[in-house]
């Protein structure tokens, strides 16, 4: 019923057809990700629904960013999907024992998952997005982690990858002046 | 510049990145001294052997044997880093990290403190609920007499050759405190320094936005602040710029990191003209050290400049 799909071009899908007027509404909503959707696509989106511009800071900076890059081609070698996953964690210590919800981008090399921290934002804009599962840590326990199907809304869909890209900013070089 | 540094590493992965920073700020220095400092537990009670592990919330017995071991852990981490460095040493102490850090720093008089931001290895995602709130980190950078190095990310640049200094400023006190040491680290390694104010037009605490004269008035007034309050006193320094930029600080500065490929970025402790006792650590430094690719210094007071 409140499900949405977030297409290549950037349009988001309500009922088969492209939503029109305020998008906000559809915060809610459960996301679907269209075939061959890329990182590229979350910013056509952006653009396409201005409003959701200013639901994360950097959002103007990086869609500058985006606009200087190539229109395609930003790829980074090995690196073969972008997952948004969200996780649970019980934490017993230390402080107070508390759980919390966050959601991760991370990337996916065949069966590896690993950190982009340190990867330009130029060279993700053409890798492919998918949603991924729950994972439920207890109590620091990494090894063991149960996991689980589940649902992305479209705020935590752009709240999370924007959070992780908050966090590219690694300068490109080093540029030694002596 | 830096005579004698003190490492404080929660001696896990976690503090890595804080580890090779500090190894190889003492080697490029000639460090007098790199203390590489450990608080594992906190005392259970008044003179008890049992201390609650500062990471696991285990009881453990304080003993030589135990002491000895996790001496031993820390060679066996720090090893490699340490085979270039011969006045390295390993220090243990009972007691709260933070007081323990400070107290250890008080006494050996460093001039740097070294450390990572976190305790625990995160996930992206989970800082914005952990931030820093609370932290050793927090507590000693409030209190500490030294300038704080905060290491959040791997260093991508090679920090022991820095070229390039962000110094990030409100105009505050405390900014006047990193502003000096901003300067005398540019000064003393040849590095370019970066005097860089972000006038903040989130309008938030006004309730109201900001029209474009009125940032064009602050813009001018700022200009003005940087001549007044930092290049006149620079004296023969002339290895900067200025920069102005309008938006909300904390990205503004990040920004302006990543675009002049900034090895390190200066900032006072806190933003406002609080006493440093009862300053929390203000919200933009906070941003700018759990998002920056390179080390932020943390500067509270002039005393160890």
């Amino acid at each position: 019923m409140n499900l949405i799909t977030l297409a290549k071009d950037g349009g988001i899908i309500h009922g088969g057809k492209a939503i029109e007027g305020d998008p906000l509404v559809h915060l809610a909503y459960q996301v679907e990700l269209d075939e061959g959707y890329l990182l590229r696509s979350y910013f056509k989106m952006l653009e396409q629904y201005p409003v959701f511009q200013g639901l994360n800071p950097f959002f103007v900076s990086y869609l500058e960013r985006v606009h200087a890059s190539p229109d395609h081609g930003c790829e980074y070698p090995g690196l073969e999907c972008l997952e948004l996953g969200k996780t649970v964690e019980m934490i017993g210590y230390p402080g107070k024992p508390r759980m919390e919800i966050y959601t991760t981008l991370r990337g996916v090399n065949g069966g590896d998952v690993t950190d982009i921290d340190s990867i330009q934002l130029e060279s993700l804009l053409d890798t492919p997005v998918r949603l991924g599962k729950l994972k439920h840590v207890v109590l620091g326990d990494k090894m063991d982690i149960f996991e689980f199907q589940t649902v992305f809304t479209l705020f935590e869909f752009i709240d999370g990858i924007a959070w992780q890209l908050g966090f590219h900013g690694t300068p490109v070089e080093c540029q030694l002046r002596r | 510049m830096f005579e004698r540094i003190l490492f404080a590493t929660t001696a896990s992965p976690t503090c890595d990145d804080a580890a090779k920073v500090a190894f190889d700020l003492a080697d490029k220095y000639d460090s007098e001294k790199l203390f590489v400092f450990h608080v594992p537990g906190f005392p259970t009670r008044g003179y008890s052997q049992f201390v609650r592990d500062a990471r696991t919330g285990e009881e453990e017995q304080i003993s030589p044997e135990y002491t000895e071991w996790i001496h031993e852990e820390m060679k066996n981490t720090y090893g490699e880093l340490m085979k270039g460095s011969e006045n390295c040493e390993l220090v243990t102490r009972v007691g709260v990290p933070s007081t323990e850090i400070l107290r250890m720093a008080r006494e050996n008089e460093v001039n740097l403190i070294v450390m990572g931001a976190h305790t625990r290895q995160e996930d992206v995602g989970a800082t914005r609920f952990r931030k820093f709130s609370g932290s050793n980190m927090r507590k000693v950078a409030q209190r500490a007499r030294c300038p704080v190095l905060i290491i959040s990310r791997p260093c991508t640049t090679c920090f022991k050759l820095f070229s390039h200094i962000v110094f990030a400023t409100d105009f505050s006190k405390a900014a006047g405190s990193a502003f000096q040491f901003a300067l005398e680290a540019a000064d003393d390694v040849g590095a370019r320094l970066y005097l860089f104010h972000a006038v903040d037009i989130s309008g938030l605490h006004a309730g109201k936005d900001v029209d474009q004269t009125q940032i064009e008035q602050r813009v001018k007034a700022a200009e003005k602040k940087m001549q007044e309050k930092y290049v006149s006193k620079m004296g023969d320094f002339d290895n900067y710029e200025i920069a102005i930029w309008e938006g909300l600080p904390y990205v503004e500065i990040l920004k302006y990191a990543r675009d002049k490929q900034a090895d390190l970025v200066v900032m006072a402790h806190h933003t406002k003209d609080v006493d440093p006792e009862d300053a929390e650590l203000g919200s933009t430094v906070e941003q700018v050290v759990l998002r920056s690719a390179c080390p932020v210094a943390s500067v509270n007071r002039p005393d160890k400049l």
